[in-house]
């Protein structure tokens, strides 16, 4: 998939169409600090994802990607405008509400320590539902398992797997709850190479064979070209969009972004 | 690195609030009991030095019976002070005699309650050596007149001229109350006086305690000493005022050293809990500042620098600490000095605060803080500067085999010889299995911390609660500072069970013994306060209720110390042509009624002791009066009622001239309403006695034991609260650790309130393991303690309602330390835990 050339690169052009997504932000801004020291880590940012789509959020260091992310996911408030999720305003909510909504609706791919220690595999994968006080799909947790290749390894607690397994066993636990949208920040941040590969590999099947939507916090080149399209930050705005990215073109942009 | 150490206090002082807590808590106990006993001590001492001043000499009897408390001094007849008045160089000479004596007040009760305090004296006409002024009216003249401390008088609302009653003595006696007095603080309570007749007839007799004599001018009270010991008899001794006032002071001095061990015991066990606590947050904190200390070794710091980092650290930790504690100290040990002086009542009592005891209390706490993180200091030693490149610094957990496998070894070892012991009877191998079984528990604690928590959060596990599953898991990951943590409540909870249990069984066999013994279907009694001063119902009283129409026999008995064959006897009087009315003694041999009064019958526990049979004599010396008397039987009940030695009244009312009972045991089967009301009137002459039933007084006398129970809790409830700060600690320093795996949990839909409800049920469990180990090595300890009385197994009583009132106990406490870390992690902002380090 390396061969395709970008297809489109115009700054601050996102969703052309009526469909408002899944998730979308109302020029959202988030300011840290007050005054001199006042620090815009998102300066206006207008993005929506689509249903079944595959976004990676790209940018040099202190652009904005996490504060973007963390502030859709509701792990972080606007300081103006507002967040979108399944048609609901995040802005408006409690703390519960919010963490409701995560529970319910959100999956969630960090960049290491993503399992609870204490809880194997599985137990990790179903603790969403467990919160939620909801069964699980022993079909569907089957068939994910299945398909991210963890299946002998359930019973084993995180200190018994490595990162890579690890990584499957915190992207099966985003998947298997059928969120709304999954949320993976550097989601192969601390892995090799190969490793990387699969997992990504899997997170674009998830979303071309099981209609999952995924966004995607990287600074990764190789792990952008996974998705089906790529925004760029800088300075907590939106500098830019490709379509059907390639490493190359990634890198080639990023370079114009002067990082 | 003194600089690093310091600055690591002050950058995160939050971490040893708990730890200086603990030592606070058990430094300020510690100097309380320092200043309240010696406080306590120097104003007694005071007191009798200024009581004593004026007396050169006194004269007194050689003879002592002695207690196991104290030797009580025989009396001696009045007529030794004229004798001592004919020596040379005597100027004036005084006898002094004290008793029981208590007035009543217009209300026909007593002043103060049943549990005042009460005693008298016979004035003495000398301003200079009388410790006792008036302060109103004047000084009793005539037998018929007393006087009273001006806190009675008031309290009673007497006047001057007032006609009154004196107890022992019935209400047709009167007495003019002529006075009210300053007692000098000598005695506290009440405290009457009468002139020497009116005491000799109050106190049924006029043998003295003791004659105070004064040197003539020209003679030195020692060379009198010397002349009234070469010509007085040799059952007489004269001392010197200055030895009698030594004589005092040691024995005060005694009885505060006791009362201060048995507290320090305490304090010492709340101190220990501190150190455990102590060693719990220095393992724990070095263990998540093992990076920390890898950059300073990486950089160039020496291992041994790093250790003296953090013991300097909890020098200055233990040094602050302790000197707060010592501070709290003093303002405890004033509150405690003034609630025992309530408890007396009108002792002078001032604070004296001993700058020894605070020393010490400062130097024991920061070495207990120093000792207790020497070993988490030498363990920040041996970190390896490449930790400090490493993601995880946690405490690495598991039960390592070798101590799982060395618990295992001494457990068996105690409890072989738990069983060797109960084989053979030999309690001393028991004693030895104790510390085996302690040592076993310690170090099988991190082993017995999964298996138990996995027990312990069952219900909450059984309702499908993940909360409840995640706080057994985090119970049990890191089962060393667990158990550690858990095995602090355990010594308070082992300590408060075994006394629960003990005084359980001993409350069952007084019972048993009871109800075995007693026949008599009514108890009157008198209180506690009343037979300690020597006092009881006059004689009459008995009599006249066995007058009443419908009551088979109206026996007293009464208790006399004595002297029997050389060795201390506490000896019981009863009318013992009645008593098997009343008490069923067990006869073995010989006869226990009817004894005259040159006969005596003995337990047999004790006649086996001394090799006495029916027709063997002995010789009894009394206070007063001595005798030879043969055994005329043998029983083996009645250790509640009777005691070890029984004799008639007779042979009391001979020797001590009046005997007073502390008993009356009413035989009076199917006695309705109108006669109860018949043997209250008849006690209305003496508002100190009260009647019960049989089964109220059976109840009463086995529930002394368990009253005694609430003073032992409340010492040992400081060690329990320090276990508590404990938990509380180290579920903070947890939870500190846990951060980013708590934000996780937030973000994937974690609630708060599920949060903190996991943060509480692992605090409750916790706790609950500390409760449960207690527990058992409680009941082991009271199995212990009545095994060494030898008594059958079958007496062996365990209180089950206590027992479940004590876990429910550790169940709330542990839910409660669970609070503020709950509160704590609840607060947590997600995206500064996910954030985190």
């Amino acid at each position: 998939m390396s061969e395709n050339p970008p297809k489109s690169q115009t700054a601050g052009m996102i969703r052309p169409d009526s469909d408002p997504g899944v998730a979308y932000t109302e020029n959202a801004a988030r300011y840290y600090g007050s005054g001199a020291a006042e620090v815009r880590a998102l300066d206006g940012v207008d993005v929506s994802f689509g249903s079944g789509e595959f976004t990676a959020i790209m940018g040099p260091s202190g652009s904005g990607k996490s504060t973007l992310m963390h502030c859709m996911a509701g792990l972080d408030t606007l300081t103006s405008g507002n967040v979108f999720i399944d048609g609901e305003d995040l802005t408006a909510m409690s703390d519960r509400e919010r963490t409701l909504l995560r529970r319910d609706k959100l999956g969630f791919v960090f960049q290491a320590f993503n399992l609870v220690p204490t809880l194997n595999a599985r137990e990790n994968i179903v603790l969403p539902q467990r919160l939620a006080g909801r069964g699980h799909d022993e079909a569907w947790l089957d068939e994910v398992v299945a398909t991210v290749g963890l299946g002998d390894r359930l019973d084993h607690r995180p200190n018994e797997l490595s990162g890579g397994q690890q990584q499957r066993v915190a992207v099966s636990r985003a998947l298997v709850s059928k969120p709304k949208l999954v949320f993976a920040d550097e989601p192969t941040g601390n892995l090799d190479s190969t490793t990387s590969d699969e997992i990504l590999a899997f997170m674009r099947r998830a979303v071309d064979d099981l209609a999952q939507t995924i966004v995607m916090v990287t600074h990764d080149p190789s792990a952008a070209a996974y998705a089906h399209r790529v925004i760029f930050l800088v300075d907590g705005k939106i500098v830019n969009e490709m379509l059907d990215p390639t490493s190359d073109a990634v890198l080639d942009h990023m370079k114009t972004l002067g990082n | 690195m003194l600089t690093i150490a310091l600055r690591g206090i002050a950058n995160n002082p939050f971490r040893y609030v708990a730890t200086a807590l603990a030592i606070v808590l058990g430094i300020a106990f510690f100097s309380a009991t320092s200043v309240l006993t010696t406080s306590f001590e120097e104003s007694l001492n005071d007191t009798i030095a200024e009581a004593f001043q004026d007396v050169d000499i006194a004269v007194r009897s050689a003879n002592t019976i002695e207690t196991p408390i104290i030797d009580i001094r025989e009396r001696i007849p009045p007529s030794v002070a004229d004798e001592v008045g004919e020596v040379d160089g005597v100027a004036w000479v005084f006898p002094f005699l004290a008793g029981y004596a208590q007035v009543v007040a217009a209300d026909g009760k007593t002043v103060g309650g049943a549990d005042a305090n009460a005693q008298a004296v016979a004035w003495i006409d000398d301003n200079a050596v009388n410790p006792m002024t008036v302060v109103a009216g004047r000084a009793p003249s005539a037998p018929d007149e007393v006087v009273m401390d001006v806190n009675t008088f008031d309290e009673g609302g007497f006047s001057l001229g007032d006609s009154v009653q004196v107890l022992p003595l019935g209400p047709q006696q009167r007495f003019t109350v002529v006075g009210s007095i300053d007692d000098g603080g000598t005695f506290g309570g009440q405290v009457l006086s009468f002139s020497f007749a009116g005491a000799a007839m109050v106190f049924g007799g006029s043998e003295v305690d003791q004659v105070f004599v004064g040197a003539a001018a020209g003679t030195t009270p020692d060379q009198l000493v010397d002349r009234l010991n070469r010509e007085l008899s040799a059952d007489l001794e004269a001392v010197t005022g200055d030895t009698l006032t030594d004589e005092f002071q040691e024995l005060v001095g005694q009885f505060t050293d006791i009362i201060e061990i048995a507290l320090q015991v305490f304090a010492g066990v709340a101190l220990f809990v501190g150190a455990f606590v102590i060693y719990n947050t220095f393992t724990i904190t070095v263990a998540q500042r093992t990076r920390e200390m890898a950059l300073l070794r990486a950089i160039g710091a020496t291992g041994r620098q790093v250790s003296v980092s953090v013991v300097v650290e909890s020098a200055a930790i233990g040094v602050i600490a302790s000197a707060v504690g010592a501070a709290a100290g003093i303002g405890v040990g004033w509150g405690l000095l003034q609630l025992l002086g309530s408890f007396i009542g009108d002792l002078d009592l001032s604070l004296v605060i001993p700058p020894g005891g605070l020393i010490q209390g400062v130097v024991l706490g920061t070495v207990i803080t120093v000792a207790a993180a020497y070993i988490p200091a030498r363990r920040g030693a041996k970190v390896d500067p490449i930790e400090a490149m490493r993601e995880a610094a946690a405490e690495a957990g598991g039960p390592a085999r070798g101590r799982l496998y060395s618990g295992l070894g001494v457990l068996a070892a105690g409890a072989a010889a738990t069983i060797w012991s109960s084989v053979s009877g030999e309690e001393r191998i028991l004693y030895g299995a104790l510390p085996l079984v302690v040592i076993a528990i310690v170090l099988l604690g991190p082993a017995i911390v999964r298996p138990l928590s996995r027990v312990l959060a069952l219900p909450a596990v059984r309702r499908g609660s993940i909360t409840g599953e995640l706080a057994r898991e985090n119970a049990s990951r890191n089962p060393k500072r667990s158990s550690t943590t858990s095995l602090t409540l355990m010594i308070g909870v082992a300590l408060v069970v075994t006394a629960t249990v003990f005084a359980a069984t001993l409350s069952e066999l007084i019972a048993g013994d009871l109800d075995e013994e007693l026949l008599a279907d009514q108890v009157v009694t008198i209180s506690d306060a009343v037979a300690g001063a020597g006092g009881g119902l006059d004689p009459a009283i008995a009599a006249a209720i066995g007058d009443l129409d419908g009551v088979e026999a109206a026996v007293g008995t009464r208790t006399a110390f004595a002297q029997i064959d050389d060795d201390f006897a506490s000896v019981t009087g009863a009318d013992t042509a009645q008593l098997a009315a009343v008490a069923d003694l067990g006869l073995v041999e010989g006869r226990v009624t009817d004894l005259g009064p040159d006969e005596v019958a003995v337990r047999e526990p004790t006649a086996d002791n001394e090799g006495l049979a029916v027709g063997d004599t002995v010789t009894v010396r009394f206070q007063q009066g001595a005798a030879s008397l043969t055994v005329a039987g043998i029983y083996n009940r009645g250790y509640q009622l009777t005691g070890e030695w029984l004799v008639d009244n007779s042979l009391l009312d001979a020797s001590l001239g009046r005997s007073l009972d502390t008993r009356i045991l009413v035989r009076a089967e199917g006695a309705d309403q109108s006669l109860i009301a018949s043997i209250d009137a008849a006690l209305a002459s003496d508002p100190t006695a009260g009647i019960s039933s049989r089964g109220d007084f059976i109840d009463d006398q086995a529930g002394q034991i368990t009253d005694l129970l609430t003073l032992l809790y409340a010492l040992l409830g400081m060690s329990v609260v320090v276990a508590l700060i404990g938990i509380v600690n180290t579920m903070s320093l947890s939870i500190h650790e846990r951060t980013r795996e708590l934000g996780l949990l937030r973000a994937v839909g974690m609630t708060a309130r599920q949060l903190r409800r996991t943060v509480r049920y692992e605090s409750a469990i916790i706790a609950l393991i500390g409760t449960v180990a207690g527990l058992v090595l409680g009941l082991f300890f009271g199995w212990a303690a009545f095994d060494a009385l030898g008594l059958a197994y079958s007496d062996f009583a365990i209180p089950w309602a206590a027992l479940l009132a004590i876990c429910l106990a550790g169940l709330v406490a542990g839910l409660l330390s669970g609070v503020l870390p709950a509160r704590r992690a609840g607060r947590l902002e997600v995206l500064d835990a996910i954030a985190a380090q």
